[in-house]
């Protein structure tokens, strides 16, 4: 191991040699035939692969010779999404991708090491941060004459991050830091799934924000954008090349996270070991075959634990004082109890472009409890008890869209619903896939937890809240529209 | 564990396997009334109770084990209070359809029995029919569909209706996907148990197996070896050598 993975925005601006000979690299490996296991299509397919969507894209044609059967298996259509796999296997994936841009380059007469850079969007001290970095944008190669294959990728969002209202999608910020425990319902990392997540699966608060807003922001979608981008799908997103960029942050942050003082770190031997019912898969770096990894392959001293040259700017974590102790890691019983669910909404909810308002009614003793132990005099140790609203099994045709949920927002308000009643947002990435009934991912949609502590605390203060009828009101924009709405099952409420 | 060792002994009851009455082996060919003439029989000659008892018995000892991941859905989507009621309402939806199957499924081995001549050709061509149709589109589709979710209210005769239908929709899906395999074990007459066991297995290879985009495939049965060895190759990876697939 040579060098350090580096903030792309410390690279120099414009070309700098790390994306002129990514550059490079990309076109060479664009060139190869998707049977190759190390073309720039096969990597992306890995991710999620559709036939018929690829073709209608233009990525191949009917014609194109795929790989063997038994490839496709084990390596395509791996990605996980909405489980505590999530982070291992997107790091693998990552650190696999970057030894086969590295080798590249060497081949292309470059200079060994080549890292991953991150895309460090939430360092606050970088008044750059939030912009897509300069070489994604230009062009042309500094030649003047051969295309940027960074920018020649179908993005309709934004160059620079922030929230986008035509999508209810509000700003990325790094709470996902702050959730203590690696794995459950209300978690960092996600929720204990099988391989893909087939039946019951919560997306961990980082895979929301800021990694789900930032795939959907840049890769744009239907109704705010004129269509949906690359990074908008999980069958795409892996084609464009600023995804590794966004996901080398993400595993980032999980190993900032890591370094807190205090955090649970998963340790079962299912999440080690693991999926036990189909394994993760990547090419070997000369793609002369395949080669099994699991989460521990991925952790301090295995095959695919990444190095960043700083786990501290953008990331929320603060350094260590000079001379003071480093944090240990802590590896045992989750910090917070499982969340129980205590009230619910009557009837599933169909969505399309109006806001569609439903009551929750919580059990009488759970929403008396409640409302006591948010009130003064409280015991200490109920007053600290979180309470959460879930959307269930959000499904859509659309690819992506946006949808935020606000809790007794003022009658009257529905043309600009205020944003101290917002309980949450969330982009929806991958909605058209995690709701394919025949696919890999079940057709169970995405499942949404929002921390609506402080939003009840408060509603109690003012008088606004009646356990009996919680009302929950909810917007959203994606390409299906009205025509093509959105249902999620049930909304809920759970207290710890 | 417990539920399913009473389920295989007392399953074992369930005397299908035993060779049917005469009337089934005088009939050279397959007619309808002789299926009817034949399940008569069967029926009138084992008493419906305890046919029904060693047909549920049979359905809990191999079906249990499935139900783990939706009996966690339903558990978790409610009350505290009525997580038992709520999972008894689910568990009645799903044996209730697998109940009812019952019939139709005897009707359909009795029939494959009499096509067949005598019970090893019967066992043949039940397997041969299991493993085409483990490895069609038809049984992916099933089998996608019982992965599928769906609300659990919380409160009163709505909570109970939406568990009674979760379990039946997904025993629906369930028996969609895997009616041939529970043909086999009736064919088999000393090694009853433990043809019960293996298809259990396969059930549940097939389910862990997960959704999928429809098309033919390899039958999951004939993977498990495979899935066998690549497990053992995983686990001796993590203690240090190096891993293939
Ligand atoms: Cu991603």
């Amino acid at each position: 191991m040579v060098g350090k993975r580096e903030d792309a925005w410390k690279l120099g601006a414009g070309w700098n040699d790390t994306f002129l000979w990514y550059a490079k690299a990309v076109i060479a490996l664009k060139s190869r035939p998707v049977t190759d296991r190390t073309s720039w299509r096969y990597l992306a397919a890995m991710h999620q692969f559709d036939r018929n969507l690829w073709i209608g894209l233009g990525i191949i044609d009917k014609k194109t010779k795929l790989p063997s059967a038994s490839d496709m298996d084990v390596a395509w259509n791996q990605c996980q999404h909405s489980s505590f796999y999530f982070l291992p296997w997107h790091r693998g994936y990552l650190a696999r991708f970057e030894e086969i841009i590295a080798a590249t380059i060497v081949s292309l007469g470059g200079n060994a090491g080549w890292k991953l850079p991150y895309w460090n969007y939430l360092d606050s001290t970088n008044p750059n941060a939030r912009k897509i970095p300069e070489a994604f944008l230009l062009k042309y190669l500094p030649d003047g004459t051969t295309r940027n294959p960074l920018e020649d990728v179908p993005r309709y969002g934004q160059k620079v991050l922030g929230p986008e209202p035509r999508l209810h999608i509000d700003d990325i910020d790094l709470s996902a830091m702050d959730e203590p425990d690696f794995t459950g319902s209300v978690s960092f990392g996600g929720s204990k799934t099988l391989f893909s997540n087939p039946d019951i699966g919560i997306r961990g608060q980082l895979e929301n924000v800021p990694h789900g807003s930032v795939h959907v922001l840049v890769g744009g979608a239907r109704p705010a954008n004129p269509g949906d981008g690359y990074l908008s799908a999980f069958e795409t997103a892996g084609l464009d090349p600023l995804f590794w960029l966004h996901h080398c942050n993400i595993d980032r942050l999980w190993a900032a996270w890591m370094i807190k003082p205090g955090v649970n770190m998963e340790a079962g031997k299912q999440w080690l070991d693991g999926p036990s019912n189909r394994a993760f898969a990547v090419p070997k770096a000369d793609g002369s075959g395949l080669e099994n990894y699991t989460a521990r392959d991925t952790l301090n001293g295995g095959k695919f634990y990444p190095d960043y040259d700083d786990l501290h700017a953008g990331t929320g974590v603060a350094a260590v004082p000079a001379g003071g102790q480093a944090a240990v890691l802590v590896q045992g019983p989750a910090t917070m109890t499982e969340p129980k669910v205590i009230g619910a909404n009557g009837e599933k909810i169909t969505l399309g472009d109006a806001p569609v308002e439903t009551a929750v009614k919580i059990a009488p003793q759970a929403g008396k409890a409640m409302v006591t132990a948010m009130g003064p005099g409280a015991p200490e140790a109920d007053s600290g008890k979180r309470t959460f609203l879930k959307l269930e099994n959000i499904r859509g045709a659309s690819s992506a869209g946006g949808l935020k949920a606000y809790v007794n927002a003022p009658a009257g308000s529905e043309k600009d619903l205020p944003q101290e009643y917002v309980a949450g947002s969330a982009a929806l990435f991958g909605l058209g896939s995690a709701s394919k009934v025949d696919g890999q991912h079940g057709g169970n949609g995405i499942t949404l937890i929002f921390d609506i502590s402080d939003l009840a605390r408060r509603l109690v203060d003012q008088g606004n809240f009646d356990p009996s009828n919680i009302r929950v009101k909810i917007v959203s924009a994606h390409g299906g529209g009205s025509t093509n709405p959105i249902t999620i099952e049930r909304v809920s409420v759970l207290r710890e | 564990m417990m539920v399913a060792g009473v389920g295989l002994v007392a399953s074992s009851m369930l005397g299908i396997h035993a060779d049917l009455p005469s009337i089934c082996v005088a009939s050279e060919q397959l007619s309808l009334s002789a299926v009817v003439a034949s399940s008569r029989f069967f029926i009138a000659t084992n008493p419906t109770g305890t046919l029904a008892l060693a047909w549920l018995t049979m359905l809990i000892a191999m079906m249990t084990p499935l139900l783990a991941l939706p009996l966690s859905h339903v558990h978790a989507s409610s009350l505290a209070d009525r997580r038992l009621r709520a999972s008894t309402g689910f568990l009645l939806g799903y044996f209730g359809v697998w109940l009812f199957a019952g019939y139709p499924l005897l009707a359909v081995a009795i029939a494959l029995r009499l096509l067949a001549g005598n019970a090893s050709a019967a066992l043949m061509t039940a397997c041969l029919l299991a493993l085409i149709w483990s490895a069609s589109p038809m049984q992916m589709a099933a089998q996608n569909r019982a992965h599928r979710l769906r609300r659990i209210g919380l409160f009163g005769l709505a909570a109970d209706r939406d568990c009674l239908a979760f379990g039946a929709t997904l025993g629906g899906w369930c028996l969609a996907s895997s009616w041939p395999w529970m043909l086999v074990p009736l064919f088999v007459a000393h090694t009853h148990l433990a043809a019960m066991f293996g298809v259990a297995i396969i059930l549940m290879a097939e389910r862990l197996r997960g959704p999928g985009p429809l098309r033919w495939r390899f039958p999951v049965v004939l993977s498990i070896p495979t899935g066998w060895i690549r497990e053992t190759v995983i686990c001796r990876r993590s203690s240090g050598a190096t891993g293939h697939v």
